[in-house]
């Protein structure tokens, strides 16, 4: 895909949000969340010749984006940390809901394992097929059909058990 | 509210951070550092051996050198002494 500098500039725009939030939801800090992010669009511009639309683009942000923050929290062994200065703004309204289930509920999201807390996130945030979340992340699709059904199982369990039957 | 709503909830997309875009474009835009070709360090480190070993070669060669001409000089002054014993002892046998 041939892009000059202003359509490049327009597919970064178009795209950021995405890319930001699926490392912002998995490392859960905004300095490197943003470094994660900038690092995918610089690979973006460097393999522009390999992309062939716009949804392929759209597939190759999530996979790269995906696998730099699971190599990222692996060569740093870092386990998702948040603070009140590193919140960032949400890009749509806030849904109605519990706000003490939903602090609760991204504790528990926080410290699933790297691998479930990805598919989770490709799953729920992007609405993503399985097979998609699986060619995102580069595993089969029974792997994530079975780490999908795990992680949500000890989600619900857990969240059920904190709101006691408040969320059904 | 179902379960799956409530992780889309807590799994909404965020605002990228203001500028991002143009931090991305300026580190895209900027001039690439020069970096060195792959088959730099290999050939650097052969370049160096191959330094190394013909300066040992060298220092070696001069060494053998030096011992050659110092032993010649030590048979030179043999050889004088040995002649002028064998003078001597004829000027006595002659006497």
């Amino acid at each position: 895909m041939r892009l000059d500098s202003v359509q490049f500039d327009a597919a970064v725009r178009t795209h950021q949000d995405m890319v930001f939030s699926i490392a912002w939801h998995f490392l859960r800090d905004r300095h490197s969340a943003e470094d994660v992010a900038q690092e995918v669009f610089f690979e973006l511009h460097r393999h522009l010749d390999a992309i062939e639309s716009d949804a392929h683009m759209t597939n190759w942000l999530r996979r790269v984006a995906s696998r730099r923050c699971i190599d990222r929290t692996r060569r740093l062994r870092l386990r998702p940390r948040v603070g009140l200065e590193s919140a960032s703004e949400p890009s749509v309204p806030a849904q109605p809901g519990d706000p003490f289930l939903r602090d609760h509920l991204q504790r528990l999201l926080d410290g699933l394992p790297a691998r479930s807390r990805m598919a989770v996130i490709l799953r729920f945030q992007e609405d993503m097929e399985l097979t998609e979340v699986a060619s995102a992340m580069g595993i089969p699709v029974g792997s994530v059909k079975s780490t999908l059904h795990r992680a949500l199982r000890f989600l619900r369990e857990k969240l059920e058990r904190t709101a006691n039957g408040v969320v059904r | 509210m179902k379960f799956e709503d409530e992780l889309r909830g807590v799994l909404a997309r965020k605002r990228a951070p203001t500028g991002f875009a143009e931090r991305v474009m300026s580190r895209v835009e900027a001039p690439p550092a020069r970096r060195r070709p792959g088959w730099f360090a290999p050939l650097a480190v052969a370049a160096s051996l191959a330094v190394g070993a013909v300066s040992v070669g060298e220092f070696r060669r001069i060494r053998a050198e030096r011992a050659g001409r110092e032993l010649a000089m030590a048979l030179s002054i043999a050889a004088d002494k040995i002649r002028l014993a064998e003078t001597k002892a004829k000027e006595v046998w002659e006497r």
